[in-house]
């Protein structure tokens, strides 16, 4: 790498290129644009499928299929991920859209992101055919 | 987990976590591990007073308590800590006896007479019996629209469909409503709220016209309750309690919550299996009371049943004619005449062929069951103060198979009709039960009771569940398949070969359907898994791939550091 490698590449992160999603060379927060919002939606729809998943899991593990009577805070909080993932699979989906579009990051990273969409689409898709979600 | 003896047992029940599981749900609760608030030995085995005269059907009363001595025995302090039995002939109580521990912390053995137990939907017998005296005094009908009875009140069912809603579909589980397990449980008292109040509030959509299949409903039996209520211009519990339970000398029962401190006796305490011992759990209360609310002792039920066995009468108190018991064990709702159907609030059970009732119930962590023999003259109850996978019907399907009260299941004849294995290929497929809710997060168990059909040699059938529990079936009439080794019978239902319904005799509580393609496990499990899989890896990706950024980065400034210092 030379010395002119180094202000190329902190040009093509100030332009969207932001591979690391939020924060730019200078250090000054994008939480505002648009890419950081669609990879944001994108990690978070992740983290949360998984999390309610777990989550479940280990409420009905600990206190029993009753919880799914009586509904004690964690299995309320359980139940309603499936619509934090529902918002999260729509802010992903438009993300995507909006990459393609607008030319955001690399091509394997508007490949991920709409990956993580159509995952996100099908997922909230069995939430609702299995009931969680109403349909 | 003690396992049944008996090979001729008559349904799944023993055979699977999951059908008692379910079995529990048809009566209402789960069995779970729950609250704990203690923690002691299982092994807890002290006797109540028992009431054991030496006559009756079973000829000899010794005997008969040495079998279910026998059966319970083996399941106290593993399936339960405590248990109840009344086991009545005709008019007599012929075994009313306790067994293990009403409550472990405490020791407190658990007593025929005085321990009563959260019946769960064996309750609902109670309730029907309450709309059959209204029929008999000529306040309620059977045939007539429920909304005639609700004039005062804020409960209405709407018109979605051209016929009414009847006291006949409530008592036969037929009125369409959408099935919902949950009764309404609540864990605090203070949270229960008026019938009336609750039954406008939470009212379930109807999802099918009334009359055509069978959906267990919770909601259903809770209406007729009110029905009942609304016509006597009371409140449920106290008409019951009035007409019905203090008239038998059922001193202990009621159907109030909690149980007023001024009933006799002491509610046995719920408990959950850990481990090798139980713990004690929080009692929990049903909202829509006539459909689980009943705390009874087997003392008062033996009551109960003899009534229903005695033409109506204990003793000189007179509950029902005989004409209004023998309409109410007369069929209501037939499913297909070769599997079990619906009496008015009984449903059928073992044999199709045999004149066996009974009904199941259970509270999220009591289990009971309640089976009448009509002609044997054989009442049989047993209660667990714990809902285990294994209930209490396994005890009574090993009393039936011990004293015969249904033939033991037979080698089936196949049929000798052509076609048999274009038949087979025509029912193989995914089913899904109509008792289970089709929205709620309770919907998901519908996906643990799917049972899946395919077509073996000879035009036999070969069923799994998604437990791995696998059953061979022979056909003996056209889309007629008896099980090998059982009494169970699936009876399809088909229409310009298509399958509309399939009946399943051990499941009276409902009828299987099949599952359309989108919503077949395979699907279901696909999309989960790769989805799922699909998110981990992406968070996995995405923070190797910061990660390696980061270094590559922190690699990079130091070489630039190095080489502006050179």
């Amino acid at each position: 790498m030379t010395d002119r490698d180094v202000p190329q590449r902190r040009a093509e992160r100030q332009h969207g290129g932001d591979e690391r999603g939020g924060f730019t060379h200078g250090g000054r927060r994008r939480s505002t644009s648009a890419s950081w919002l669609a990879r944001a939606a994108g990690v978070g729809l992740s983290a949360v499928s998984i999390g309610f998943v777990l989550l479940l899991v280990f409420v009905l593990e600990t206190g029993g299929e009753r919880t799914l009577f009586t509904r004690p805070l964690p299995m309320r909080i359980a139940l309603a991920l499936p619509y934090l993932v529902g918002a999260l699979t729509l802010g992903t989906t438009v993300g995507a859209l909006s990459a393609w579009r607008y030319r955001y990051w690399s091509l394997v990273a508007r490949i991920h992101q709409t990956v993580l969409a159509l995952l996100g689409l099908v997922f909230t898709w069995q939430l609702s055919t299995l009931g969680f979600l109403p349909s | 987990m003690t396992r049944s003896r008996l090979s001729t047992t008559d349904d799944r029940a023993a055979r699977t976590t999951r059908r008692s599981f379910l079995a529990g749900l048809a009566g209402l609760g789960l069995a779970g591990p729950g609250t704990a608030a203690g923690r002691t030995d299982a092994a807890t085995t002290s006797r109540s007073t028992d009431s054991r005269p030496d006559e009756g059907t079973f000829t000899d009363a010794n005997e008969l308590e040495a079998v279910v001595d026998r059966a319970i025995d083996e399941r106290i302090g593993t399936t339960t800590p405590g248990a109840t039995v009344a086991v009545v002939t005709g008019d007599d109580p012929v075994l009313v006896k306790g067994y293990g521990a009403a409550d472990v912390d405490t020791g407190v053995p658990v007593r025929s007479d005085e321990t009563a137990f959260r019946v769960g939907s064996v309750g609902k017998l109670v309730t029907y019996t309450a709309v059959m005296r209204g029929v008999e005094r000529g306040v309620l009908d059977l045939d007539a629209d429920v909304n005639s009875y609700l004039g005062d009140s804020a409960v209405t069912v709407p018109a979605t469909y051209d016929d009414p809603v009847t006291l006949r579909h409530l008592g036969t589980h037929t009125a369409g409503f959408e099935s919902a397990l949950d009764p309404d449980v609540v864990a605090d008292p203070g949270a229960l709220d008026s019938l009336e109040a609750l039954l406008a509030g939470q009212q379930p959509a109807r999802v099918r016209p009334p009359g055509e299949l069978v959906g267990y409903s919770n909601y259903g039996a809770a209406l007729a309750g009110h029905v009942v209520a609304e016509v006597h211009d009371t409140t449920f519990e106290e008409h019951v309690q009035a007409e019905i339970l203090d008239p038998l000398g059922m001193v202990h029962s009621t159907f109030a919550q909690p149980v007023p401190s001024d009933r006799p006796g002491d509610l046995a305490t719920p408990h959950v299996r850990d481990g090798d011992s139980f713990l004690t759990a929080d009692d929990v209360y049903i909202n829509m009371r006539p459909a689980g609310s009943l705390s009874a002792t087997a003392t008062d039920m033996a009551a109960f049943m003899r009534v229903h066995l005695g033409d109506g009468a204990v003793g000189d108190t007179r509950i029902l004619g005989p004409d209004a018991v023998a309409a109410m064990h007369s069929r209501h709702h037939v499913r297909h005449p070769a599997v079990t159907n619906w009496r008015y609030g009984f449903h059928e059970y073992g044999d199709p062929e045999v004149d066996l009732i009974g009904h199941s119930g259970a509270t999220v962590d009591f289990a009971s069951y309640l089976l009448l023999a009509p002609d044997a003259d054989v009442g049989i109850f047993v209660a667990f103060n714990s809902n285990p996978s294994e209930g209490p019907k396994a005890v009574v399907d090993e009393i039936v198979a011990e004293y015969g009260l249904q033939p033991a299941p037979t080698t089936p004849t196949p049929t000798s009709r052509a076609g048999g294995r274009e038949r087979a290929e025509t029912v193989a497929g995914e089913y899904g039960p109509t008792y289970l809710p089709r929205s709620g997060p309770l919907h998901v168990v519908d996906l643990l009771e799917r049972l899946t059909v395919e077509p073996a040699a000879d035009g036999r059938l070969r069923t799994t569940t998604i437990e791995g529990d696998a059953r061979r079936w022979v056909e003996t009439e056209p889309y007629v398949y008896e099980e090998v080794g059982g009494h169970d019978v699936l009876a399809f239902e088909v229409t310009d070969g298509e399958v509309d319904v399939l009946n399943v005799s051990s499941e009276p509580t409902g009828v299987y359907r099949p599952v359309p393609f989108h919503e077949r496990r395979i699907v279901a499990g696909g999309v989960l898994g790769t989805a799922l899989s699909g998110f981990g890896l992406s968070l996995v990706c995405r923070g190797g791939h910061g990660a390696w950024r980061r270094s590559k980065r922190r690699r990079t400034d130091e070489g630039a550091g190095t080489e502006a210092a050179e």
